[in-house]
């Protein structure tokens, strides 16, 4: 069997070590989020534990809200004047209005809590960079949507909440103004259809409301292409968890009551609730400025987007496996197996003529995990740096 | 001439302390990065245990695990992430599917004599304290099973005198 020059697998070549600096910061962190699961699965077993399935989870969350809010679609009257007195019909006389209301309004918050979750997790466990560099950077879009579907949410309710943020909104897009001559204005403009709030303003913010929500479905897509079997849908005992913790907050808390738009603020009224997940940077905006947030905002993701290849892994490409084609016969096993759908069955490209096809590795997709490697039973596919007679022969030396 | 052979493959499958040997698939990704496993893939405080570092847990081929057991090993462990949280989303699932069904073909062959010579543990980074309770009892069970016959021919009928001379004794006595 060909078998390259590299004759032994060393372990501070494995693209795992991780021993000074930042990396050594990012393994301490490591040990510590394994030990939080450690801490669940001694209460839960461990294929059920929720932080294996946060992905999961904010998926259930979002399939979640798509039939929850057409259903607040039935009620919704995109106007400054109707959108208020119809939302607070369908919370108070349309049947379940009010659960179904919450349940959209909890859902989202959950959403993107689960999402930062997921995303922090997979960094701090080094799921991030190198053959995952494409589900890292679509999360990151998908974080940035999420955010943008949330926020124009909270507007199309048309509460004093709403004026507030639109006005802060605004106030960001204007201080654009400085760095490009009447950017800011224009953008404002046409968020507003106008320069003021008016009858068409609901109607944009409506539609960025829900034309991002459409996009997520394709970086969904985009942030599962390269797995096998993505794990979309968590087991059953943790989407039941998660719809039903969505369920008995919107039952026990319903969505607070707010006054219209229209109502100025006064000082002995109720404080405004506002959701920390989405509005953090409208809470930020008195102390940031308007400017600041924004330089804050496009700081955070332009270093979110960068950052697969900040820290870069060094390894890559040295252990992606290789196939033998003499030995390969073409039956698909190290295909099926592999779980990022790095091998591929080229029909034809067999030596010998009796084998219908060839497994071809795709280097870009190959996670250098070796599965495919205890996949072939005809000794055809192997992994540079650690070949299955290197292994075997460490196995008989070992024993001797 | 018997007790010539027995005593000559004891000596085989016995390690330097006197602990019967035990060999381990060690994913890099569960303890890999430990300090409890030396740098010549021993276990620290368990001579007789000799690990091999692997890139996943689904890297392992269970033909090397035969190998293992041909050549005098008592015990085959393989260490993974815990299950859900491979690093490479599901080697460790696969590991155990194919461990479970090469394990009923072992036995079926008679390459080893108790499906509990081969296990499975799903550890995670810090599971230092429960990676050397796991390995103390696997190593207490493999002590506590008659040493495993070479697969060599000549080996066959003498390595397996002790409990297959009380079996037939003990049925004969029933018939009687």
């Amino acid at each position: 069997m060909a078998s390259p020059s590299l004759d032994r697998y060393d372990p501070d070549q494995a693209p795992t070590s991780r021993d000074k600096g930042f990396d050594k910061l990012l393994d301490g962190i490591h040990r510590g989020v394994v030990a939080i699961d450690r801490g669940i699965n001694r209460v839960i077993p461990e294929e059920f534990n929720p932080f294996y399935y946060l992905g999961g989870m904010t998926n259930v969350l979002w399939i979640l809200l798509v039939p929850t809010g057409i259903f607040l679609w039935f009620y919704y009257k995109p106007t400054t004047a109707d959108a208020f007195s119809s939302v607070n019909y369908l919370t108070a006389v349309v049947p379940f209005g009010g659960i179904i209301r919450g349940l959209h309004r909890y859902a989202g918050d959950g959403m993107i809590l689960l999402a930062i979750l997921h995303m922090l997790r997979n960094f701090f466990t080094d799921r991030y960079r190198g053959f995952r560099d494409v589900p890292w950077v679509s999360g990151v879009v998908l974080l940035l949507l999420t955010g943008i579907v949330g926020m124009t949410g909270y507007l199309l309710v048309w509460d004093q909440r709403a004026l507030i943020v639109t006005t802060a909104i605004i106030q960001a897009l204007q201080s654009l103004d400085g760095i490009v001559g009447g950017l800011g204005s224009f953008l404002a403009k046409a968020l507003l259809a106008g320069n003021e709030p008016n009858n068409l303003t609901l109607a944009r913010m409506f539609f960025l409301h829900v034309g991002p929500a459409v996009l997520i479905f394709f970086f969904l897509w985009v942030h599962y292409l390269r797995l096998h079997r993505p794990k979309i849908w968590p087991p059953m005992f943790v989407t039941l968890l998660t719809i039903g913790a969505v369920v008995l907050a919107a039952g026990i808390l319903p969505v607070e009551k707010t006054l219209a738009a229209g109502v100025s603020l006064s000082p002995d009224q109720v404080p405004i609730v506002y959701d920390v997940f989405y509005l953090l940077p409208v809470l930020a905006l008195p102390s940031l400025g308007g400017a600041g947030v924004l330089a804050l905002l496009v700081l955070i993701f332009g270093i979110l987007f960068i950052v697969p290849w900040l820290p870069r892994k060094k390894h890559r490409y040295v252990n992606v496996a290789f196939v033998t084609p003499e030995n390969c016969t073409g039956c698909q096993l190290c295909a099926i197996d592999c779980p990022f759908d790095a091998i591929v069955m080229v029909e034809g490209a067999n030596p010998n003529p009796r084998n219908k096809e060839l497994a071809v590795v795709n280097d870009d997709k190959c996670a250098e995990c070796g599965i495919c490697v205890g996949a072939c039973p005809f000794h055809a596919i192997n992994l540079p740096l650690a070949n299955e007679d290197m292994i075997k022969d460490k196995v008989v030396a070992l024993l001797s | 001439m018997t007790q010539a052979t027995e005593i000559s493959t004891e000596n085989k499958h016995i390690a330097k302390n006197g602990k019967p040997k035990i060999i381990g698939f060690v994913c890099e990704w569960s303890l890999g990065r430990n300090d409890i496993i030396h740098e010549d893939g021993t276990v620290k405080g368990y001579e007789h245990i000799k690990t091999i570092k692997i890139p996943c847990s689904g890297f392992v081929k269970t033909e090397w695990v035969t190998v293992a057991f041909e050549n005098n090993a008592q015990g085959v462990f393989v260490l993974g992430c815990p299950l859900g949280d491979c690093h490479f989303n599901e080697g460790n699932f696969i590991i155990n599917e194919r461990l479970s069904q090469h394990v009923t073909r072992l036995t079926n062959r008679k390459t080893i004599d108790d499906a509990g010579r081969v296990a499975e543990l799903y550890l995670g980074v810090t599971a230092n304290s429960e990676f050397t309770q796991s390995l103390e009892d696997f190593s207490r069970y493999i002590e506590s099973l008659p040493p495993l016959a070479a697969p060599v021919k000549k080996a066959k009928g003498a390595a397996k005198p002790a409990p297959k001379a009380a079996a037939p004794a003990s049925a004969a006595g029933g018939d009687a």
